[in-house]
């Protein structure tokens, strides 16, 4: 794992804006970086990458059967006892899934560790998926890169044939509609993204934001064409639309979801105390438990995160019982979990986070996130990689 | 190759705001489909004055009534049901087919859906014109705003002349079909609430 400079493609943001890549810089600050590269080894990332998240989410899946089954620990989870059934039914069905990123702490050599699971609503999915892609090419055409030159990423063929076999799932002519919030460029160009996948797959999609959903007269969910709703990706996590005002029409509205119900488990951190609970001492795992059952955490290194946040928000860093790092944010209302901290690597002075991307329960792609400080957020920015033996 | 092995560049391109390509999407398809025109009957009476086949309405009159029974609007509570549409012109069923007890409007009359008659046309439904004749259920909510005839999914049948309604493409798909909207603006609220305790513009992706 090297982390190699290598000089920005000069017409990077003329492409960007031809592909409708409106999000590489925010709030002022760039977030798509080329001006360096991470350098693997084909058998390292398929040995310490990609067999690893084969691993982690057969046991996760575990996990969730665990989990499913005991309506104290759906509680503990912090799922309204009002969906436990509709959770625990989309788990008995079976209902598919799309797509998850785990995130990892791995410095190339010794065992990843599983940080968290974003199995609910992982974004940088486009950046990902095409982004960091259309970079290898070109440096590959360009010659600034050897031709045998590879990619742990076959993420945007995965998601349409995936997409594809959905369709076939639910009914081949079903649209499917998809969802985000207004407000937020990089949600909605993550589900651009999965639009122009689903229209590669000859699936139809239509648009529609998660504020203008309806009601319609017989309880579906409707579009605001009055379209009824029958299959929908949202990019809009489960323990918000479980707590919204309309919540209670979500069991009867006939809506197959992407991603399906039981993700509100597997995507809590909670499932995180489950796995070391159920695979103790496993190697890719780290020592986590609900808060309550924590041990003191007046010695050793320790970090504290919210069952439910989302970019980083609300993780404290703890080393001898004192604060050494709060990131803050709107989260941990419904309670922590407490997890042994395990520092991510650094390279030039950066802080490294691996994302381990899976469409159904294959692995299909790594992404590299950095950061100056040592809990990765929203900002942090995504580095291409490369593996070149 | 432990990449995509090719990417259609071609259909990855988005030069212009994403948001602007689909209202232009949008307005294209409100404006398609604007369907045929077909019979409407408000009673066995009304059909046999006009249609004259005693039979073939009587047919029709019973496969409405099925396609209500199963397909048609139904609430959980006979007010709100009587509250769209009108007093006295909604049942409780008790037992609604291994469903839970749920009150559903009287179907107020029906609409004749010819079509080619092909192989898969049922006996009773044969014209003699080489049209078979289906039939599905029309409703007359009373809601304030709302007149005439209707869908099971609240789609309008506006009037074409003497007996006659116009009938969008997809009023009776039974798929992704449209439905009247009684409410928006259910769900979200979670997310700006979370946004403003943040004290910044949010995103939910994660």
């Amino acid at each position: 794992m090297q982390r190699v400079s290598v000089a920005p493609r000069s017409d990077w943001q003329q492409k960007a804006r031809t592909y409708g890549f409106r999000f590489h810089s925010m709030y002022g600050q760039p977030y798509w970086d080329e001006s360096a590269y991470y350098r693997f080894g084909l058998r390292q990332v398929e040995d310490g990458v990609e067999a690893v998240t084969a691993e982690l989410h057969r046991m996760c899946l575990a996990a969730v059967g665990h989990v499913v089954q005991s309506e104290e620990l759906l509680s503990r989870f912090a799922i309204p006892s009002a969906f436990h059934d509709a959770v625990r039914a989309s788990w008995e069905r079976g209902d598919a899934t799309l797509y998850s990123r785990l995130d990892l702490s791995w410095d190339g050599v010794g065992p990843a560790r599983l940080l968290e699971n974003n199995a609910d609503t992982p974004t940088s999915l486009y950046e990902t998926g095409f982004w960091q892609w259309l970079w290898l090419e070109d440096l590959i055409a360009a010659g600034a890169l050897p031709a045998h030159a590879d990619q742990f990423n076959s993420l945007q063929e995965q998601l349409i044939e995936r997409l594809a076999q959905l369709a076939r799932m639910v009914g081949a002519t079903l649209p499917l509609h998809v969802s985000c919030c207004r407000g937020s460029e990089e949600d909605r160009g993550t589900v651009q993204y999965l639009q122009d996948c689903a229209h590669q797959a000859g699936v139809a999609t239509r648009f529609v934001h998660i504020e203008d959903l309806g009601e319609g007269i017989d309880g579906s969910l409707t579009d605001l064409d009055d379209n009824v709703i029958r299959w929908m990706f949202k990019l809009y996590p489960w323990e918000f639309l479980m707590r919204d005002e309309a919540a209670a029409l979500l069991p009867g509205c006939g809506v197959r979801f992407i991603e399906p119900w039981w993700k509100a488990v597997v995507a809590n951190k909670a499932i995180l105390a489950v796995l070391w609970e159920l695979f103790p001492g496993h190697p890719n795992l780290l020592p986590a438990w609900f808060e309550a059952d924590a041990p003191s955490l007046s010695r050793g290194q320790w970090v504290r995160k919210p069952m439910y946040s989302r970019e980083g928000a609300n993780v404290v860093l703890l080393r001898e019982g004192q604060v050494i790092e709060d990131s803050g944010g709107p989260y941990g209302s419904e309670g922590c979990i407490v997890q042994a901290w395990h520092p991510l690597p650094v390279h030039a002075g950066r802080h490294v986070l691996v994302g381990s991307w899976l469409v159904g329960d294959q692995p299909a792609g790594m992404s590299i996130r950095e950061d100056v400080g040592p809990i990765t957020r929203d900002l942090s920015r995504f580095v291409p990689h490369a593996l070149i033996d | 190759m432990k990449r995509t092995k090719a990417i259609d560049l071609a259909a990855m391109r988005h030069p212009v705001p994403a948001v602007l390509a689909l209202a232009v999407v949008s307005a294209t398809l409100a404006g398609c489909g604007d369907g045929r025109t077909a019979d409407i009957y408000a009673s066995l009476a009304d059909c046999r004055e006009r249609l004259g086949d005693r039979a073939a309405c009587e047919s029709m009159r019973d496969r409405a009534l099925r396609k209500s029974a199963q397909a048609g609007p139904w609430y959980a509570e006979l007010d709100d049901c009587e509250a769209e549409f009108g007093y006295g012109r909604c049942e409780w069923d008790d037992d609604a087919a291994g469903r839970t007890a749920r009150a559903a409007p009287r179907m107020a009359g029906w609409i004749a859906d010819r079509k080619p008659r092909d192989a898969s046309c049922p006996p009773g439904y044969q014209r003699e014109d080489g049209t078979c004749m289906d039939a599905s259920p029309a409703y007359q909510p009373t809601t304030y705003g709302m007149s005439g005839w209707y869908t099971g999914n609240g789609q309008p049948l506006p009037p074409a002349g003497e007996g006659r309604v116009r009938v969008p493409d997809d009023a009776f798909g039974q798929s992704s079909g449209r439905t009247r909207t009684l409410s928006r603006g259910g769900f979200g609220r979670m997310a700006s609430q979370a946004a403003v305790r943040s004290g910044s513009a949010f995103r939910w992706g994660s």
